[in-house]
C-alpha cells in the first residue's frame, strides 16, 4: 500500500487517499479545524454512497448543531446515496466497557471500575483519552459496519503523543512486577508521608485487579500499534496558514515520520487568497483599511505556505482550503468544506 | 499581582501572556513569565529557552522566563520538603514512583500551582508573575486542583499546602484569572463557558481578552460596499464585513451572557510571535497593572 501511495504525484485532492484507506486519522494542533475537516471528509465520503463515520473527541457542541444531532450519544444521518454516522469518544465509558470486554470475571472487573486510580486513569492518565480513541476506531472498522471511520484526534500540544499512547498503556501495566521488595515498601512510606495512606493503598489495589487483565489488553494495544503503522491507518494533518501552527506541523510531521506512520495529506484550513496589489479606488476607510490588511495578510500567508508545502515530501496530498464567509452552521456549509477537500 | 492566562487553542493566548509581561516589564516591575507545560508557547513568544523545567533566563525586555513541568515540579518538592535526601535518587527512579505520579489525582497540577504560588508569595523577588496556563482544560485542571486536592488527600502535608493555595486562588487582590479568545463563535463559546466554570469554583476572574479584532464598522458601510465593482475586491470585503458582524454579535452576546465588559485586543498583520507580542504589549498595558 505505501508503495502505491509513493509512486503518485503530489495531488490537491484527498479523493486518492481516501479511496485506499478504511481509517483516517485527523492529527494537528488545537484551533485548526481539525473537527471540521474530520467531518467534512466523512460527509463527502458518505454523499459518494460510502458509509462513513466520524469519531470525535471534543465535545464539539458546534458540530453537533452543524450536523443537527448530539453527538453525546451518537447518530446516523442517512444522507443522499450513503450513510454518514457521527459518535462523540464518552472516554470513561468506553474505558468501563473495555474493561468488562477483557476482565476474567465480574468481581474482577468491579474491583477495578471501583478503583479510584482507575477512575483517574480512565479520565486523565497522560495517553488514556489517545489510546481509547485508537481503539475505538479499530472496533468500529472491525464491526463491519463502516467502510471509512475518520478519527478526530484530541487536542494536544504534542500530538505525537497519540501515536506513543499503546506503549504508554504497555508500560503502565509493566509497574506491578515492581511492587515487591524491600525499596518499594520503603518507597511506598515516602509517598504516604506526603500523600496520606489511603492513596497508596488505593495504588495497590489498583494494581492488584489490573494484573488479571494484562493479557487481553497486551493483545489489543498490540493490534492498535499495527493498525497505526501498518498502513491501513492515512495520517491526515490538518494546519492553519499562521507561522507558529506551521513550525507544529512540521515538527509534527517529522516525529510521524519517526515513528513509522504513513503521513497521507495535509490539510490547511482557512487560507486566504492571493491578491493582486493594484486595484480601483476604494473610498471608504473602514472597507480600505480591510482591502490594505487582507492585501498584507495573503502577502504574508504566501510568504510562509509556499516554503512548507514546497518542503514536504513527495507523495503527500496537499489540499488548501478557503476560509468561507462565515462560522459553519450547515451540512451546506460542512459540504462546500467536502468540496475544497477534492471529494 | 498573579496573572493566569487561558483560552482556546489557537486564539493567540500564549502572544497575549508574552505581551503582558513585556508590557509589566516596561513599566518597571520585576516579572517572571511562567509557561505551566512544555515551554512550547510563552517561552518561543519572548524568544526564551530555559535550560531545565524551573531554571530562570531572562530575556530582551527585561522579563525573566520559566517553565514548569508537573512531573518534575512533583520530584523537587518531594526532594526539598519532605527531605528524601541520600534516598531521594533511588526513590524517584523506581517505577513505583513514576506510576504513584503518574496516576495520582492531580498531584502534578497541584505541585505544579504550589511552585508558582512559592515563586510569586515566598521568593519575594517578583512584582509580577505572569503564568501561561494551555487551552482552557489544561488551565482548569490546574486551577481546581487545590481546592479538590484539599479534600482527595485526606492527610498529610499535601492536604495542608493545597488548602494554602486554594485560599490564593480566590483572593481577588492577588490574583486575576483572564480568558483569552477570538471573536468567533466557537473560541467565544468556550470562553463563556470558562468563566462560568470559574465562577462555579468562586475563583479569581480578571478579563476576558478578545484577540484580533478589527475596529467596528461605521453605519454607511453596507452602502459603499454596494458600489465595489471589481470582483476581487468585493469578494474579499464583503468577507471583512461578514467577519465583522460576527464579531460584533458574538462579543455582544458574550458580555449579555456574562455580564461583564469584554477588552479587545486589535488584529495584527501576520508576524511572528515575538514581533506580535511586542506590538500588542502597549495595547495590554492597563491590564498589566
Amino acid at each position: 500500500m505505501m508503495a502505491t501511495a509513493m509512486q503518485v504525484s503530489p495531488d490537491t485532492s484527498l479523493a486518492p487517499v481516501l479511496a485506499r484507506h478504511r481509517l483516517v486519522v485527523c492529527v494537528g494542533t488545537g484551533g485548526v479545524g481539525k473537527t471540521t475537516v474530520a467531518a467534512a471528509i466523512a460527509l463527502g465520503v458518505a454523499r459518494r454512497g460510502r458509509r462513513a463515520m466520524v469519531l470525535t473527541i471534543d465535545p464539539a457542541r458546534a458540530l453537533g448543531r452543524t450536523l443537527g444531532i448530539d453527538l453525546t450519544t451518537g447518530h446516523v444521518i442517512p444522507v443522499e446515496r450513503g450513510v454518514l454516522g457521527a459518535a462523540m469518544l464518552d472516554q470513561k465509558r468506553e474505558w468501563d466497557a473495555f474493561v468488562a470486554r477483557h476482565a476474567p470475571s465480574d468481581a474482577a472487573a468491579r474491583m477495578l471500575l471501583g478503583n479510584p486510580f482507575y477512575q483517574r486513569l480512565s479520565t486523565s492518565f497522560a495517553g488514556s483519552t489517545e489510546y481509547m480513541a485508537i481503539e475505538e476506531m479499530c472496533r468500529l472498522a472491525e464491526s463491519g459496519d463502516h467502510d471509512l471511520v475518520v478519527l478526530d484526534t484530541p487536542p494536544s500540544a504534542h500530538a505525537i503523543d497519540f501515536l506513543r499512547a499503546p506503549e504508554r498503556i504497555d508500560r503502565l501495566l509493566d509497574e506491578p512486577h515492581q511492587l515487591v521488595g524491600a525499596m518499594a515498601r520503603f518507597v511506598v512510606r515516602q509517598l504516604e508521608r506526603a500523600a496520606g495512606s489511603e492513596t497508596l493503598r488505593d495504588l495497590a489495589t489498583f494494581y492488584r485487579a489490573i494484573s488479571a487483565l494484562v493479557g487481553g489488553v497486551r493483545e489489543r494495544t498490540r493490534h492498535a500499534r499495527a493498525v497505526l503503522r501498518g498502513g491501513d491507518a492515512a495520517f491526515v494533518l490538518v494546519t492553519g496558514p499562521r507561522a507558529s501552527i506551521l513550525d507544529d506541523t512540521r515538527a509534527l510531521a517529522d516525529a510521524l515520520r519517526a515513528q513509522a506512520a504513513p503521513l497521507s495529506a495535509v490539510v490547511v484550513n482557512r487560507t486566504h487568497p492571493r491578491l493582486p496589489s493594484a486595484h480601483g479606488e476604494i473610498a471608504h476607510p473602514w472597507l480600505h483599511a480591510r482591502w490594505e490588511e487582507a492585501v498584507a495578510e495573503a502577502a504574508a500567508e504566501a510568504a510562509i505556505l509556499d516554503p512548507f508545502l514546497a518542503s514536504l515530501p513527495d507523495g503527500i496530498a496537499r489540499v488548501l482550503v478557503p476560509e468561507a464567509h462565515h462560522d459553519l452552521h450547515s451540512l451546506a456549509d460542512l459540504d462546500a468544506v467536502a468540496t475544497h477537500l477534492g471529494i | 499581582m498573579l496573572h493566569f492566562i487561558t483560552g482556546k487553542g489557537g486564539v493567540g493566548k500564549s502572544t497575549i501572556a508574552a505581551a503582558f509581561a513585556l508590557a509589566a516589564a516596561a513599566r518597571g516591575a520585576r516579572v517572571l513569565a511562567i509557561e505551566l507545560g512544555d515551554p512550547a508557547g510563552l517561552c518561543r513568544a519572548l524568544r526564551a529557552r530555559p535550560a531545565s523545567p524551573g531554571a530562570i533566563e531572562r530575556v530582551a525586555g527585561g522579563v525573566h522566563v520559566a517553565y514548569f513541568d508537573g512531573a518534575a515540579a512533583v520530584a523537587e518538592y518531594l526532594t526539598r520538603k519532605v527531605h528524601l535526601g541520600r534516598f531521594a535518587r533511588p526513590i524517584l527512579d523506581h517505577p513505583l514512583y513514576n506510576a504513584f505520579v503518574a496516576a495520582a489525582p492531580g498531584l502534578r497540577e497541584l505541585v505544579a500551582i504550589g511552585k508558582v504560588r512559592d515563586e510569586f508569595i515566598l521568593q519575594r523577588r517578583w512584582e509580577v508573575v505572569v503564568v501561561d496556563a494551555g487551552a482552557s482544560g489544561h488551565a482548569l485542571e490546574h486551577l481546581r486542583m487545590p481546592a479538590a486536592a484539599a479534600k482527595t488527600f485526606s492527610s498529610g502535608r499535601v492536604h495542608r499546602e493545597a488548602s494554602v493555595n486554594a485560599e490564593l486562588l480566590r483572593d481577588p487582590s492577588l490574583v486575576a484569572i483572564h480568558v483569552v479568545a477570538t471573536a468567533e463563535e466557537m473560541p467565544l463559546g468556550e470562553a463563556a463557558q470558562t468563566i462560568e466554570t470559574l465562577r462555579t469554583l468562586d475563583l479569581a476572574i480578571g478579563r476576558v481578552i478578545v484577540n484580533r479584532c478589527v475596529p467596528p464598522a461605521p453605519p454607511d458601510v453596507d452602502d459603499a460596499l454596494a458600489r465595489v465593482d471589481d470582483v476581487v475586491v468585493a469578494d474579499v470585503l464583503y468577507r471583512a464585513r461578514s467577519w465583522e458582524q460576527i464579531q460584533e454579535r458574538g462579543i455582544a452576546a458574550l458580555q449579555a451572557r456574562l455580564g461583564l465588559a469584554a477588552v479587545r485586543v486589535p488584529r495584527l498583520p501576520i508576524m511572528e510571535m515575538n514581533a506580535q507580542a511586542r506590538a500588542l504589549a502597549w495595547p495590554i498595558a492597563e491590564l498589566a497593572a
